[in-house]
Protein backbone atom coordinates (compact mmCIF):
# COMPACT_ATOMS: atom_id res chain seq x y z
CA UNK A 1 0.00 0.00 0.00
CA UNK A 2 1.37 3.39 -0.96
CA UNK A 3 0.26 6.92 -1.74
CA UNK A 4 1.03 6.69 -5.41
CA UNK A 5 -1.59 7.98 -7.80
CA UNK A 6 -1.22 4.76 -9.83
CA UNK A 7 -1.80 6.61 -13.09
CA UNK A 8 -2.63 9.99 -14.49
CA UNK A 9 -5.83 11.95 -14.63
CA UNK A 10 -7.98 11.39 -17.71
CA UNK A 11 -11.43 12.41 -18.87
CA UNK A 12 -14.28 10.35 -17.43
CA UNK A 13 -15.05 7.32 -19.59
CA UNK A 14 -18.37 6.61 -17.89
CA UNK A 15 -17.35 3.15 -16.73
CA UNK A 16 -19.74 3.40 -13.78
CA UNK A 17 -17.44 1.84 -11.17
CA UNK A 18 -18.10 4.79 -8.85
CA UNK A 19 -21.87 4.35 -9.02
CA UNK A 20 -21.42 0.67 -8.20
CA UNK A 21 -19.49 1.32 -4.99
CA UNK A 22 -21.35 4.41 -3.76
CA UNK A 23 -22.94 3.51 -0.40
CA UNK A 24 -25.62 6.22 -0.59
CA UNK A 25 -26.65 5.58 -4.19
CA UNK A 26 -25.45 8.81 -5.68
CA UNK A 27 -24.36 8.58 -9.30
CA UNK A 28 -20.96 10.22 -8.83
CA UNK A 29 -20.07 10.27 -12.53
CA UNK A 30 -23.21 12.20 -13.48
CA UNK A 31 -23.23 14.35 -10.36
CA UNK A 32 -19.63 15.29 -11.03
CA UNK A 33 -20.43 16.26 -14.60
CA UNK A 34 -23.34 18.41 -13.56
CA UNK A 35 -21.07 20.16 -11.04
CA UNK A 36 -18.52 20.86 -13.78
CA UNK A 37 -21.23 22.50 -15.87
CA UNK A 38 -22.49 24.54 -12.88
CA UNK A 39 -25.82 22.71 -12.76
CA UNK A 40 -25.87 22.74 -8.96
CA UNK A 41 -29.63 22.16 -8.80
CA UNK A 42 -29.22 18.97 -10.73
CA UNK A 43 -26.35 17.86 -8.52
CA UNK A 44 -28.56 18.48 -5.47
CA UNK A 45 -31.35 16.45 -7.04
CA UNK A 46 -28.86 13.61 -7.52
CA UNK A 47 -28.38 13.61 -3.76
CA UNK A 48 -25.20 15.63 -3.45
CA UNK A 49 -25.97 16.48 0.17
CA UNK A 50 -26.34 12.80 1.03
CA UNK A 51 -22.69 12.23 0.19
CA UNK A 52 -20.91 10.76 3.22
CA UNK A 53 -17.46 11.60 1.82
CA UNK A 54 -16.24 8.05 2.14
CA UNK A 55 -13.97 8.48 -0.86
CA UNK A 56 -14.76 5.11 -2.41
CA UNK A 57 -15.56 6.74 -5.75
CA UNK A 58 -12.15 8.39 -5.86
CA UNK A 59 -10.51 5.13 -4.85
CA UNK A 60 -11.99 3.05 -7.68
CA UNK A 61 -11.89 5.68 -10.46
CA UNK A 62 -9.63 4.34 -13.26
CA UNK A 63 -9.40 7.86 -14.68
CA UNK A 64 -8.04 9.14 -11.35
CA UNK A 65 -10.63 11.88 -11.08
CA UNK A 66 -10.93 13.58 -7.67
CA UNK A 67 -14.62 12.78 -7.40
CA UNK A 68 -14.95 12.91 -3.64
CA UNK A 69 -12.99 16.13 -3.42
CA UNK A 70 -15.17 17.79 -6.06
CA UNK A 71 -18.36 16.75 -4.30
CA UNK A 72 -16.98 17.87 -0.94
CA UNK A 73 -15.97 21.30 -2.21
CA UNK A 74 -19.30 21.81 -3.91
CA UNK A 75 -21.12 20.94 -0.71
CA UNK A 76 -18.94 23.40 1.17
CA UNK A 77 -19.62 26.17 -1.35
CA UNK A 78 -23.33 25.41 -1.22
CA UNK A 79 -23.46 25.61 2.61
CA UNK A 80 -21.53 28.91 2.57
CA UNK A 81 -24.00 30.29 0.07
CA UNK A 82 -26.92 29.31 2.31
CA UNK A 83 -25.67 31.27 5.31
CA UNK B 1 14.48 -2.33 -15.63
CA UNK B 2 17.06 -0.01 -14.12
CA UNK B 3 18.53 0.99 -17.48
CA UNK B 4 15.11 1.87 -18.91
CA UNK B 5 14.44 4.07 -15.91
CA UNK B 6 17.88 5.70 -16.24
CA UNK B 7 17.20 6.31 -19.92
CA UNK B 8 13.93 8.12 -19.22
CA UNK B 9 15.42 10.03 -16.30
CA UNK B 10 18.31 11.29 -18.41
CA UNK B 11 15.99 12.48 -21.18
CA UNK B 12 13.37 14.07 -18.96
CA UNK B 13 14.95 17.54 -18.81
CA UNK B 14 14.68 18.00 -22.59
CA UNK B 15 10.93 17.53 -22.48
CA UNK B 16 10.28 19.60 -19.38
CA UNK B 17 9.25 23.25 -19.60
CA UNK B 18 11.92 25.27 -21.37
CA UNK B 19 13.57 22.14 -22.75
CA UNK B 20 14.43 21.56 -26.38
CA UNK B 21 11.51 19.24 -27.09
CA UNK B 22 8.92 20.84 -24.85
CA UNK B 23 6.28 20.42 -27.57
CA UNK B 24 6.68 16.65 -27.57
CA UNK B 25 6.09 16.23 -23.86
CA UNK B 26 2.89 14.16 -24.39
CA UNK B 27 4.85 11.70 -26.54
CA UNK B 28 7.56 11.35 -23.89
CA UNK B 29 5.03 10.77 -21.15
CA UNK B 30 3.10 8.24 -23.20
CA UNK B 31 6.32 6.31 -23.80
CA UNK B 32 7.39 6.52 -20.17
CA UNK B 33 4.06 5.47 -18.69
CA UNK B 34 4.12 2.48 -21.01
CA UNK B 35 6.92 1.13 -18.80
CA UNK B 36 6.37 2.75 -15.41
CA UNK B 37 3.49 4.23 -13.51
CA UNK B 38 4.27 7.91 -12.98
CA UNK B 39 5.52 8.78 -9.51
CA UNK B 40 2.76 11.22 -8.64
CA UNK B 41 1.68 11.24 -5.00
CA UNK B 42 -1.95 11.79 -4.04
CA UNK B 43 -2.79 15.34 -2.90
CA UNK B 44 -6.30 14.79 -1.55
CA UNK B 45 -7.91 12.01 0.39
CA UNK B 46 -8.39 9.10 0.08
CA UNK B 47 -4.64 8.78 -0.21
CA UNK B 48 -4.68 5.17 -1.29
CA UNK B 49 -5.84 4.64 -4.84
CA UNK B 50 -6.80 1.59 -6.82
CA UNK B 51 -3.99 0.30 -9.07
CA UNK B 52 -6.26 0.16 -12.10
CA UNK B 53 -5.75 3.14 -14.37
CA UNK B 54 -7.00 3.83 -17.87
CA UNK B 55 -3.88 2.39 -19.47
CA UNK B 56 -4.32 -0.95 -17.70
CA UNK B 57 -8.04 -0.93 -18.40
CA UNK B 58 -7.47 -0.43 -22.11
CA UNK B 59 -4.70 -3.06 -22.07
CA UNK B 60 -7.22 -5.62 -20.84
CA UNK B 61 -9.44 -4.79 -23.80
CA UNK B 62 -6.41 -5.27 -26.07
CA UNK B 63 -5.80 -8.67 -24.46
CA UNK B 64 -9.45 -9.55 -25.03
CA UNK B 65 -9.01 -8.55 -28.68
CA UNK B 66 -6.17 -11.03 -29.17
CA UNK B 67 -8.33 -14.12 -29.95
CA UNK B 68 -10.22 -12.45 -32.83
CA UNK B 69 -7.01 -10.81 -34.01
CA UNK B 70 -4.98 -14.02 -34.25
CA UNK B 71 -7.88 -15.96 -35.65
CA UNK B 72 -8.47 -13.12 -38.12
CA UNK B 73 -4.86 -13.29 -39.27
CA UNK B 74 -5.11 -17.05 -39.71
CA UNK B 75 -8.46 -16.88 -41.47
CA UNK B 76 -7.38 -14.10 -43.83
CA UNK B 77 -4.41 -16.15 -44.94
CA UNK B 78 -6.50 -19.30 -45.11
CA UNK B 79 -9.20 -17.73 -47.29
CA UNK B 80 -6.59 -16.09 -49.47
CA UNK B 81 -4.67 -19.31 -50.07
CA UNK B 82 -7.88 -21.26 -50.52
CA UNK B 83 -9.10 -18.88 -53.20
CA UNK B 84 -5.74 -18.70 -54.97
CA UNK B 85 -5.14 -22.45 -54.85
CA UNK B 86 -2.02 -22.25 -52.66
CA UNK B 87 -0.97 -24.73 -49.94
CA UNK B 88 -3.06 -24.65 -46.76
CA UNK B 89 -0.60 -25.74 -44.04
CA UNK B 90 -0.91 -23.79 -40.80
CA UNK B 91 2.35 -21.84 -40.99
CA UNK B 92 2.13 -20.78 -44.64
CA UNK B 93 -1.41 -19.64 -44.04
CA UNK B 94 -0.52 -17.75 -40.88
CA UNK B 95 2.48 -16.02 -42.49
CA UNK B 96 0.33 -15.08 -45.46
CA UNK B 97 -2.29 -13.66 -43.08
CA UNK B 98 0.36 -11.67 -41.23
CA UNK B 99 1.61 -10.35 -44.55
CA UNK B 100 -1.89 -9.09 -45.43
CA UNK B 101 -3.13 -7.92 -42.03
CA UNK B 102 -0.07 -6.36 -40.39
CA UNK B 103 0.26 -3.44 -42.87
CA UNK B 104 -3.38 -2.52 -42.22
CA UNK B 105 -2.84 -2.54 -38.45
CA UNK B 106 0.45 -0.64 -38.68
CA UNK B 107 -1.09 2.07 -40.88
CA UNK B 108 -4.10 2.33 -38.60
CA UNK B 109 -1.96 2.72 -35.47
CA UNK B 110 0.62 5.09 -36.93
CA UNK B 111 -1.84 7.44 -38.63
CA UNK B 112 -4.15 7.41 -35.61
CA UNK B 113 -1.29 8.09 -33.19
CA UNK B 114 -0.09 10.91 -35.43
CA UNK B 115 -3.45 12.66 -34.97
CA UNK B 116 -3.53 11.86 -31.26
CA UNK B 117 -0.09 13.43 -30.82
CA UNK B 118 -1.04 16.49 -32.90
CA UNK B 119 -4.15 17.11 -30.81
CA UNK B 120 -2.42 16.36 -27.52
CA UNK B 121 0.41 18.78 -28.36
CA UNK B 122 -1.94 21.57 -29.39
CA UNK B 123 -4.23 21.11 -26.40
CA UNK B 124 -1.30 20.50 -24.05
CA UNK B 125 -2.71 17.42 -22.41
CA UNK B 126 -1.50 13.85 -22.21
CA UNK B 127 -2.21 11.31 -24.90
CA UNK B 128 -5.29 9.39 -23.86
CA UNK B 129 -5.22 5.61 -24.02
CA UNK B 130 -8.59 5.21 -25.70
CA UNK B 131 -6.88 5.12 -29.06
CA UNK B 132 -5.00 1.92 -28.21
CA UNK B 133 -8.28 0.08 -28.59
CA UNK B 134 -9.71 2.14 -31.45
CA UNK B 135 -6.54 1.61 -33.49
CA UNK B 136 -6.90 -2.16 -33.26
CA UNK B 137 -10.70 -2.36 -33.51
CA UNK B 138 -10.76 -0.38 -36.73
CA UNK B 139 -8.57 -2.70 -38.87
CA UNK B 140 -10.43 -5.75 -37.58
CA UNK B 141 -13.66 -4.42 -39.08
CA UNK B 142 -12.18 -3.93 -42.54
CA UNK B 143 -12.04 -6.35 -45.46
CA UNK B 144 -8.56 -7.70 -46.10
CA UNK B 145 -8.26 -6.19 -49.57
CA UNK B 146 -8.70 -2.62 -48.34
CA UNK B 147 -6.15 -0.21 -49.90
CA UNK B 148 -3.82 1.19 -47.25
CA UNK B 149 -4.54 4.81 -48.10
CA UNK B 150 -8.20 4.18 -47.35
CA UNK B 151 -7.22 2.75 -43.97
CA UNK B 152 -5.35 6.00 -43.32
CA UNK B 153 -8.30 8.14 -44.45
CA UNK B 154 -10.77 6.09 -42.44
CA UNK B 155 -8.86 6.15 -39.17
CA UNK B 156 -8.18 9.88 -39.63
CA UNK B 157 -11.89 10.51 -40.01
CA UNK B 158 -12.71 8.29 -37.07
CA UNK B 159 -10.18 9.90 -34.75
CA UNK B 160 -10.77 13.52 -35.77
CA UNK B 161 -14.51 13.66 -36.40
CA UNK B 162 -15.52 10.74 -34.25
CA UNK B 163 -13.53 11.80 -31.22
CA UNK B 164 -11.08 14.69 -31.17
CA UNK B 165 -13.37 17.53 -32.24
CA UNK B 166 -15.57 16.68 -29.28
CA UNK B 167 -12.62 16.81 -26.88
CA UNK B 168 -10.99 13.40 -27.07
CA UNK B 169 -11.55 10.10 -25.32
CA UNK B 170 -14.38 10.30 -22.82
CA UNK B 171 -16.24 13.08 -24.61
CA UNK B 172 -17.09 11.38 -27.89
CA UNK B 173 -20.66 10.23 -28.35
CA UNK B 174 -19.96 7.91 -31.28
CA UNK B 175 -17.65 4.92 -31.34
CA UNK B 176 -14.59 6.31 -33.21
CA UNK B 177 -13.67 2.99 -34.87
CA UNK B 178 -17.18 2.54 -36.23
CA UNK B 179 -17.36 6.18 -37.30
CA UNK B 180 -14.26 5.61 -39.41
CA UNK B 181 -15.68 2.42 -40.82
CA UNK B 182 -19.01 4.04 -41.63
CA UNK B 183 -17.15 6.81 -43.43
CA UNK B 184 -15.24 4.32 -45.56
CA UNK B 185 -18.38 2.27 -46.12
CA UNK B 186 -20.28 5.20 -47.61
CA UNK B 187 -17.37 6.97 -49.27
CA UNK B 188 -15.79 3.94 -50.97
CA UNK B 189 -18.54 1.31 -51.18
CA UNK B 190 -16.63 -0.48 -53.94
CA UNK B 191 -13.88 -1.42 -51.51
CA UNK B 192 -16.13 -2.14 -48.54
CA UNK B 193 -19.01 -4.22 -49.88
CA UNK B 194 -19.84 -6.71 -52.57
CA UNK B 195 -18.36 -10.13 -53.07
CA UNK B 196 -14.84 -9.53 -54.29
CA UNK B 197 -13.41 -7.51 -51.42
CA UNK B 198 -13.44 -10.07 -48.60
CA UNK B 199 -10.65 -12.29 -49.85
CA UNK B 200 -7.15 -11.30 -50.84
CA UNK B 201 -6.53 -13.31 -54.01
CA UNK B 202 -2.89 -13.74 -55.02
CA UNK B 203 -1.90 -13.71 -58.65
CA UNK B 204 -1.20 -17.34 -59.44
CA UNK B 205 -1.60 -19.33 -62.61
CA UNK B 206 -4.19 -21.82 -61.43
CA UNK B 207 -7.81 -22.13 -62.34
CA UNK B 208 -8.95 -22.24 -58.72
CA UNK B 209 -9.25 -18.47 -58.62
CA UNK B 210 -11.83 -18.44 -61.39
CA UNK B 211 -14.24 -20.78 -59.71
CA UNK B 212 -14.12 -18.77 -56.52
CA UNK B 213 -17.20 -16.76 -55.53
CA UNK B 214 -16.16 -14.92 -52.37
CA UNK B 215 -19.69 -14.20 -51.18
CA UNK B 216 -20.20 -13.81 -47.44
CA UNK B 217 -22.96 -15.84 -45.76
CA UNK B 218 -25.00 -12.66 -45.28
CA UNK B 219 -24.82 -11.94 -48.98
CA UNK B 220 -25.90 -15.50 -49.74
CA UNK B 221 -28.90 -15.08 -47.44
CA UNK B 222 -29.83 -11.66 -48.78
CA UNK B 223 -29.98 -12.67 -52.44
CA UNK B 224 -31.99 -15.77 -51.61
CA UNK B 225 -34.85 -16.54 -54.00
CA UNK B 226 -38.12 -17.83 -52.62
CA UNK B 227 -37.75 -21.46 -53.74
CA UNK B 228 -35.35 -22.85 -51.24
CA UNK B 229 -34.73 -22.68 -47.53
CA UNK B 230 -31.90 -20.30 -46.76
CA UNK B 231 -30.21 -22.92 -44.60
CA UNK B 232 -30.07 -25.19 -47.61
CA UNK B 233 -28.51 -22.60 -49.86
CA UNK B 234 -26.06 -21.62 -47.12
CA UNK B 235 -24.94 -25.22 -46.88
CA UNK B 236 -24.76 -25.38 -50.68
CA UNK B 237 -22.46 -22.37 -50.61
CA UNK B 238 -20.36 -24.18 -48.00
CA UNK B 239 -21.56 -22.40 -44.85
CA UNK B 240 -22.68 -24.93 -42.29
CA UNK B 241 -23.71 -23.70 -38.85
CA UNK B 242 -20.53 -24.97 -37.20
CA UNK B 243 -18.39 -23.31 -39.87
CA UNK B 244 -20.19 -20.02 -39.25
CA UNK B 245 -19.63 -20.47 -35.53
CA UNK B 246 -15.91 -21.22 -35.82
CA UNK B 247 -15.47 -18.53 -38.44
CA UNK B 248 -13.53 -20.00 -41.33
CA UNK B 249 -15.44 -18.09 -43.99
CA UNK B 250 -14.72 -14.85 -45.88
CA UNK B 251 -15.58 -11.61 -44.11
CA UNK B 252 -13.98 -8.65 -42.39
CA UNK B 253 -10.62 -9.47 -40.84
CA UNK B 254 -11.62 -9.97 -37.23
CA UNK B 255 -15.36 -10.40 -37.23
CA UNK B 256 -15.92 -13.88 -38.62
CA UNK B 257 -15.39 -16.11 -35.60
CA UNK B 258 -18.18 -16.16 -33.03
CA UNK B 259 -16.14 -18.58 -30.91
CA UNK B 260 -13.23 -16.12 -30.59
CA UNK B 261 -15.63 -13.28 -29.76
CA UNK B 262 -17.08 -15.47 -26.99
CA UNK B 263 -13.56 -15.93 -25.63
CA UNK B 264 -13.08 -12.16 -25.70
CA UNK B 265 -16.47 -11.63 -24.09
CA UNK B 266 -15.44 -14.00 -21.30
CA UNK B 267 -12.30 -11.95 -20.58
CA UNK B 268 -14.18 -8.66 -20.72
CA UNK B 269 -17.04 -9.77 -18.50
CA UNK B 270 -14.94 -11.63 -15.94
CA UNK B 271 -12.67 -8.62 -15.47
CA UNK B 272 -15.66 -6.31 -15.26
CA UNK B 273 -14.49 -4.07 -18.10
CA UNK B 274 -17.46 -4.48 -20.41
CA UNK B 275 -21.09 -4.74 -19.48
CA UNK B 276 -22.70 -8.15 -19.73
CA UNK B 277 -26.04 -6.33 -19.79
CA UNK B 278 -25.34 -4.87 -23.21
CA UNK B 279 -24.14 -8.18 -24.64
CA UNK B 280 -27.06 -10.24 -23.27
CA UNK B 281 -29.47 -7.48 -24.26
CA UNK B 282 -28.14 -7.64 -27.81
CA UNK B 283 -28.54 -11.41 -28.04
CA UNK B 284 -32.06 -11.16 -26.61
CA UNK B 285 -32.86 -8.41 -29.09
CA UNK B 286 -31.83 -10.55 -32.04
CA UNK B 287 -33.86 -13.50 -30.81
CA UNK B 288 -36.86 -11.34 -29.89
CA UNK B 289 -37.20 -9.88 -33.36
CA UNK B 290 -36.07 -12.86 -35.41
CA UNK B 291 -38.17 -15.54 -33.68
CA UNK B 292 -41.61 -13.97 -34.27
CA UNK B 293 -40.66 -13.31 -37.88
CA UNK B 294 -39.48 -16.90 -38.22
CA UNK B 295 -42.61 -18.35 -36.65
CA UNK B 296 -44.89 -16.05 -38.62
CA UNK B 297 -43.20 -17.19 -41.77
CA UNK B 298 -43.59 -20.85 -40.87
CA UNK B 299 -47.34 -20.49 -40.40
CA UNK B 300 -48.18 -18.19 -43.28
CA UNK B 301 -45.98 -19.99 -45.73
CA UNK B 302 -45.43 -16.78 -47.65
CA UNK B 303 -41.81 -15.85 -48.26
CA UNK B 304 -42.05 -12.32 -49.57
CA UNK B 305 -39.04 -11.48 -47.41
CA UNK B 306 -37.08 -14.72 -47.72
CA UNK B 307 -34.51 -13.85 -45.07
CA UNK B 308 -37.28 -13.94 -42.46
CA UNK B 309 -37.32 -17.69 -42.96
CA UNK B 310 -33.78 -17.96 -41.64
CA UNK B 311 -33.53 -19.59 -38.25
CA UNK B 312 -32.76 -16.86 -35.64
CA UNK B 313 -29.66 -18.61 -34.34
CA UNK B 314 -27.98 -17.98 -37.69
CA UNK B 315 -28.26 -14.23 -37.12
CA UNK B 316 -26.08 -14.61 -34.04
CA UNK B 317 -23.21 -16.35 -35.82
CA UNK B 318 -23.25 -14.67 -39.22
CA UNK B 319 -21.40 -11.50 -40.07
CA UNK B 320 -20.13 -9.07 -37.48
CA UNK B 321 -22.88 -9.28 -34.87
CA UNK B 322 -20.80 -11.11 -32.27
CA UNK B 323 -17.80 -8.85 -32.77
CA UNK B 324 -19.93 -5.71 -32.75
CA UNK B 325 -21.92 -6.51 -29.64
CA UNK B 326 -18.87 -7.70 -27.66
CA UNK B 327 -16.30 -5.06 -28.57
CA UNK B 328 -18.08 -2.11 -30.18
CA UNK B 329 -21.38 -1.76 -28.38
CA UNK B 330 -19.77 -2.13 -24.96
CA UNK B 331 -17.44 0.85 -25.39
CA UNK B 332 -18.33 2.59 -22.10
CA UNK B 333 -17.95 6.12 -23.47
CA UNK B 334 -20.56 5.84 -26.17
CA UNK B 335 -22.82 3.37 -24.37
CA UNK B 336 -25.27 4.48 -21.68
CA UNK B 337 -24.10 4.41 -18.06
CA UNK B 338 -27.24 3.27 -16.28
CA UNK B 339 -28.09 -0.41 -15.88
CA UNK B 340 -31.60 -0.57 -17.33
CA UNK B 341 -30.55 1.78 -20.09
CA UNK B 342 -27.79 -0.72 -20.96
CA UNK B 343 -30.32 -3.54 -21.35
CA UNK B 344 -32.50 -1.38 -23.60
CA UNK B 345 -29.49 -0.19 -25.58
CA UNK B 346 -28.23 -3.72 -26.23
CA UNK B 347 -31.72 -4.98 -27.00
CA UNK B 348 -32.32 -2.20 -29.53
CA UNK B 349 -28.99 -2.92 -31.22
CA UNK B 350 -30.01 -6.55 -31.68
CA UNK B 351 -33.44 -5.63 -33.01
CA UNK B 352 -32.11 -3.00 -35.42
CA UNK B 353 -29.39 -5.33 -36.67
CA UNK B 354 -31.91 -7.94 -37.71
CA UNK B 355 -34.29 -5.36 -39.17
CA UNK B 356 -31.54 -3.84 -41.32
CA UNK B 357 -30.29 -7.26 -42.42
CA UNK B 358 -33.72 -8.61 -43.28
CA UNK B 359 -35.60 -5.65 -44.70
CA UNK B 360 -32.89 -3.57 -46.32
CA UNK B 361 -31.45 -5.23 -49.40
CA UNK B 362 -28.85 -2.47 -49.80
CA UNK B 363 -27.08 -3.37 -46.55
CA UNK B 364 -26.55 -7.07 -46.01
CA UNK B 365 -24.88 -6.20 -42.69
CA UNK B 366 -26.59 -4.03 -40.10
CA UNK B 367 -24.45 -4.16 -36.97
CA UNK B 368 -22.32 -1.10 -37.69
CA UNK B 369 -25.29 1.14 -38.46
CA UNK B 370 -27.41 -0.09 -35.57
CA UNK B 371 -24.60 0.48 -33.04
CA UNK B 372 -23.93 3.98 -34.36
CA UNK B 373 -27.65 4.71 -34.33
CA UNK B 374 -28.05 3.54 -30.74
CA UNK B 375 -24.94 5.52 -29.71
CA UNK B 376 -27.00 8.60 -30.54
CA UNK B 377 -29.77 7.44 -28.21
CA UNK B 378 -27.52 6.52 -25.30
CA UNK B 379 -27.69 9.95 -23.59
CA UNK B 380 -31.49 9.99 -23.95
CA UNK B 381 -31.81 6.54 -22.38
CA UNK B 382 -29.55 7.68 -19.53
CA UNK B 383 -31.53 10.87 -19.09
CA UNK B 384 -34.84 9.07 -18.62
CA UNK B 385 -33.45 6.42 -16.34
CA UNK B 386 -31.81 9.02 -14.11
CA UNK B 387 -35.05 10.95 -14.05
CA UNK B 388 -37.01 7.88 -13.01
CA UNK B 389 -34.42 7.05 -10.38
CA UNK B 390 -34.38 10.53 -8.89
CA UNK B 391 -38.16 10.50 -8.57
CA UNK B 392 -37.80 7.64 -6.09
CA UNK B 393 -35.11 9.39 -4.10
CA UNK B 394 -36.13 11.05 -0.84
CA UNK B 395 -35.02 14.67 -1.16
CA UNK B 396 -33.14 16.19 1.74
CA UNK B 397 -33.01 19.80 0.61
Amino acid sequence: MDCNFHGEERACINCGYCAEVCPVDILPQFTYKSILTDEIDEALAHGLLDCVECGLCTYVCPCKIELCDTLKNTKKAYYLEQI
Amino acid sequence: MKFIKDFFDSKREHFAEGGRFEKFKPLFEAAETFFFIPGIATQNGPHVRDSLDLKRLMSIVIVALMPPLFFGIYNTGYQSNLASGLPLSFFTVFIKGLWIVMPVIIVSYSVGFFWEIVFASIRKHNISEGFLVTGLLFPLTLPSTIPLWQVAVGISFGVIFGKEIFGGTGRNFLNPALTGRAFLFFAYPGNMSGEKVWTFVSEVKTSAADAFSGATPLAVSAVQGSFDLIETSLVKAGFTFSKLFYGTYPGSIGETSTLMCLAGAFILISTGIASYRIMLGGVLGVLAIAYPGYLFNLFSGSTSVPMLALHPSYHLVMGGFAFGIVYMATDPVSAPGMNTAKWIYGFAIGVLTVLIRVFNPAFPEGVMLSILFMNLFAPLLDHYEIKARLRKRVPNV
